[in-house]
This record gives structure tokens, C-alpha cells and sequence, in this order.
């Protein structure tokens, strides 16, 4: 890590940051880029993660905003009865996440969408990537100290949404040199955790 | 006892090549099987969700033909159908509520209780010929061939239906180096490939496949062996696309692990289905003799 981009760093976790000017970040417009973080703006959008800094910034916010209008427990208790499994169980270690092989294209790492599923924030996890790209490998789920087979969680997620009647991909849009292609394994695979 | 054979959807059509094999070595290792009368798809995955029980109708199904057919045991070649027909299996062994649910459903059927063991083929190499009658029955050992064996995710996870507990890699190391050849151990054995993710990526795009056919390479691998349609399929067809997009440095031939036990044991090479495998692993048993004995 850079010099400077030590210091945005460093400002952006200490109160110090809701002092300095704005017009700084506007000097090194770069820099924000890179570090994704922008401290005075609340609405900022974070880039899919592409580096280690990008993945250390996700990790950063680690406390969640939260109220009681905030949390749904039907949300919790529809994601344990989907899951079979107790999401409240998690402690939030992250092993998860570091056994991950999907976890660099993920928008949440595994903990983090544990950490919303434990307040039932299906809200917030509508529009992220996580649950649609976690293969079901299992490595999560060998590897968890409380327990939970976090692969299940990431099923009920999906569920939630392709019983909705909602498509994640368009069997009709794959391309026909394509699917000559493809093993017939892929295909049902595929089919049977993407499409509802 | 009966072993009854399932071969599962993708092995006679585009896996030949990792059936024929097997089925032609089992005759030279005097193991008698029978492929399933009437077998159906496994559907691939394990339903994960707790409410899903009809997914499990279609693997039952197998299990229920099995039984009917008189068989003990049912062998799979693939990895993601043993996977699914093991768990399924653990579930109509262990979970009575969900048990008498799925027999019910399928009132023309047989009732089901767990009694067929569902094995993999490396298991039943394992108990029913042993690594040193194999050794003995090698004709035409894979000399100077460095192998890292590919488990992926199915064979091993979750616990209680893999082959071998986590991170050993015995089963597959034993048999290689029965055959002769020469065993790279890596970090990526049992990492994913990726999947079924595959079918909404751009061809190259499947980081997870790089990772491990990196790891391969920087632990000197000359070659690949899986046991899965699919890891063959991202690891092996799609090599060319990653390595034009530049997320692996250098090639991996890749080929099914009953490829190299047909090769050892001398079987006829009609039965190896080479075609089917990429022009580089073909080039690289002709560089290292492997197709000139037979």
C-alpha cells in the first residue's frame, strides 16, 4: 500500500475525516477511485471488488446500521426454514469467506451476507451477485466452527428469488453454439440452480 | 453381491471417453458390473433446501431401481452423480419423516429404506481389486508421467458421503502410482472449478478454473486427471479461452483419471476415446510414449 493511500486510509476510519475538506479528496480524485471510499458521500456506490484493497475496504464496515424497523424476523425465519440451519449461530469469523473460491467476484463476501441474513436484511441483498455466484462447493461449510452449512443459506437465498418466478439466466438467450457445447451435466446443473 | 453401474447423463455422449475406459479396465481387472436397467437423470446437484423433497424423487428413483434389480451396490463414475446419489441415499437412510414422505409420492414404487451402498469407482477399485493387484495387472506403466489428481468439490464434501476425508487424496495418489506414474501433490485438488457458474461466464472468464490450473502448473504437473464431465469441461475444454484471455500462464493437459488405468493395463485403444480428449493431452502421451505400446 502507498504512502497515500495509507493516509485515505487512515482518515476515513478516524472521526478526523468528517473535518478535512472535501476539496483534499478532490486533489487526488485517483486515489478515491482506487480506494472506492468516499467518506462524504453516504449514497456512493462501491465497485465490484477487483483488488486486495477493494476486498479490505468491503471487510471494513463491518458494523451494520440497525434499528428495530430494520429487522425482519419473518425474513430470518424464512431464511432458517428454507436453510434448515440457524443463522443467528454465526460469530461472524470469516472463515467462510476465506475458504471462498467465488469470494473475489462476490459484491458481499459469505460473512457479510451471513451478517445481513442474521437481521433478515433481504432488502439489502436483493441486487447483490453473492448468492448467485456461490457454486455450492461446500468449502464454506466443511470449514465453519459453529457449524452452519453456510451452502444452505446461499440456497435459500436463491429460492427466495426463483420462487418468485424469476429467472437468474434466460435458458432461451444462450447462444446455440453454446449449448452444442456444453456437457449435458452443465446444463442441468445450471438449470436447476439458476432458473426457477 | 450385484454392483449395479450408473452411468448418469453426460458419460454416453460427450464423457465417453471417462466410461469406456473404465468399463474396458473393469473386464481386464475381472470386476463384474451391470449398467442400471432403466436408470434415470440424478439431477446433478443435491437439492440444498430444506421443503425440496421432489428433487429427490429423481436420484430415489435410481436407488429404488437398484434395489429392485437385486444389486448392493451402485457405482458411479462421476463425481457429481455419486455425490447426489449418496446423499439421497444418506437421507433415506437416516431421516424417516422425509423417507416415508418420498416413498409415499411414489406409490408405484418399491419402498426405500438405504439398503444399496452407492460407491465410487475409486472406492471400488480400492476394496475390490486393491492397489497391488492393479500394480501386478500393469502392462504398459505410465513412466516419467507427472499426474496431480483432481478431486474437485463432490467426491470429498460435504463429510459424511466423501470417499476420503478431507484434504487426503489418497485414493487417486495410490492408484497413479500404481499405474507407474509419477504423483504431484498441489493446493487446488480439492478447490472448485467453478462449476456450473460456467453457464452465465463468457468462455475464459472462470477465475476459480484458473486458480487451479495455476496451482497445477507451479507445482509441475504435467497433466490433469478428474473424475467429473464438468471439471473436464471448465478445466480441460475451456483451457484455451483462459489461456487466451491470460488468466493461466501455461497449458495442463487434462484427461479422466480411467483414461490412464485403460492406458496401464493395456486396453484395447479404441476404448481410451482420445478423440474426445483436447489435442494437447494427445500430443503429450505421444511425447511421453504412452500411446505407442498398444
Amino acid at each position: 500500500m502507498t504512502p497515500a493511500l495509507q493516509r485515505i486510509n487512515q482518515l476515513s476510519t478516524t472521526s478526523a475525516a468528517k473535518r478535512i475538506s472535501p476539496a483534499f479528496f478532490r486533489r487526488f480524485p485517483a486515489l478515491i477511485q482506487v480506494s472506492s471510499f468516499d467518506p462524504f458521500n453516504p449514497r456512493f456506490v462501491r465497485p465490484r471488488p477487483r483488488t486486495a484493497f477493494h476486498c479490505l475496504n468491503q471487510e471494513r464496515t463491518m458494523t451494520l446500521p440497525m434499528n428495530t424497523q430494520k429487522v425482519s424476523m419473518t425474513s430470518i425465519e424464512r431464511i432458517n426454514e428454507l436453510s434448515g440451519e440457524n443463522v443467528k449461530l454465526c460469530m461472524q469469523c470469516g472463515t467462510c469467506t476465506s475458504a471462498c473460491p467465488m469470494a473475489d467476484e462476490m459484491d458481499f463476501f459469505p460473512r457479510k451476507v451471513m451478517h445481513y441474513s442474521q437481521f433478515g436484511l433481504l432488502k439489502s441483498m436483493e441486487d447483490i451477485n453473492s448468492y448467485w455466484k456461490c457454486a455450492s462447493c461446500h468449502s464454506c461449510s466443511v470449514r465453519c466452527p459453529r457449524g452452519i452449512d453456510i451452502a444452505k443459506v446461499m440456497e435459500a437465498l436463491r429460492l427466495l428469488v426463483l420462487r418468485t418466478s424469476k429467472n437468474h439466466i434466460e435458458p432461451s438467450r444462450i447462444p446455440a453454439e453454446k449449448l452444442k457445447e456444453y456437457p449435458g451435466i452443465l446444463m442441468v446443473a445450471g438449470f436447476r440452480k439458476l432458473t426457477s | 453381491m450385484k454392483i449395479s453401474y450408473y452411468p448418469g447423463c453426460t458419460l454416453k455422449y460427450k464423457a465417453r471417453n471417462l466410461e469406456k475406459a473404465a468399463l474396458a479396465s473393469l473386464d481386464v481387472l475381472g470386476i463384474d458390473v451391470e449398467e442400471m436397467d432403466r436408470w434415470n437423470c440424478c439431477g446433478a446437484v443435491y437439492s440444498l433446501a430444506a421443503d425440496d423433497l421432489i428433487h429427490m424423487v429423481g436420484p430415489a428413483r435410481n436407488l429404488i431401481r437398484a434395489k429392485e434389480q437385486g444389486a448392493g451396490k451402485i457405482v458411479t463414475l462421476c463425481s457429481m452423480c455419486y455425490n447426489t446419489l449418496a446423499r439421497v441415499n444418506q437421507l433415506m437412510k437416516n431421516d424417516p419423516e422425509k423417507r416415508d414422505t418420498i416413498n409415499r409420492f411414489m406409490d408405484d414404487e418399491i419402498d426405500y429404506f438405504g439398503e444399496v451402498e452407492v460407491v465410487h469407482f475409486l472406492s471400488l477399485l480400492k476394496e475390490e481389486v486393491g492397489w497391488d493387484a492393479i500394480r501386478a495387472k500393469v502392462s504398459h506403466p505410465l513412466n516419467n508421467l507427472k499426474i496431480a489428481s483432481y478431486y474437485g468439490c463432490t467426491l470429498q464434501r460435504p463429510e459424511e458421503v466423501g470417499i476420503e476425508p478431507m484434504g487426503s487424496f489418497t485414493l487417486m495418489n495410490d492408484l497413479f502410482e500404481a499405474l507407474g506414474a509419477e504423483v504431484v501433490s498441489f493446493a487446488g485438488a480439492d478447490k472448485c472449478c467453478g462449476s456450473y457458474q460456467v453457464i452465465c461466464e463468457e468462455p475464459g472468464d472462470n477465475s476459480a478454473a484458473a486458480k487451479v490450473l495455476n496451482l497445477a502448473a507451479e507445482n509441475g504437473a504435467e497433466m490433469l486427471a478428474s473424475s467429473c464431465p464438468l471439471c473436464e469441461f471448465n478445466l480441460g475444454k475451456q483451457q484455451e479461452a483462459l489461456l487466451q484471455k491470460g488468466a493461466i500462464s501455461n497449458n495442463v493437459p487434462t484427461l479422466y483419471f480411467t483414461q490412464l488405468l485403460a492406458m496401464a493395463l493395456g486396453v484395447d485403444s479404441k476404448e481410451w476415446c482420445l478423440e474426445l480428449n483436447d489435442k494437447i493431452t494427445v500430443d503429450l502421451l505421444e511425447a511421453k510414449n504412452c500411446l505407442a505400446a498398444v
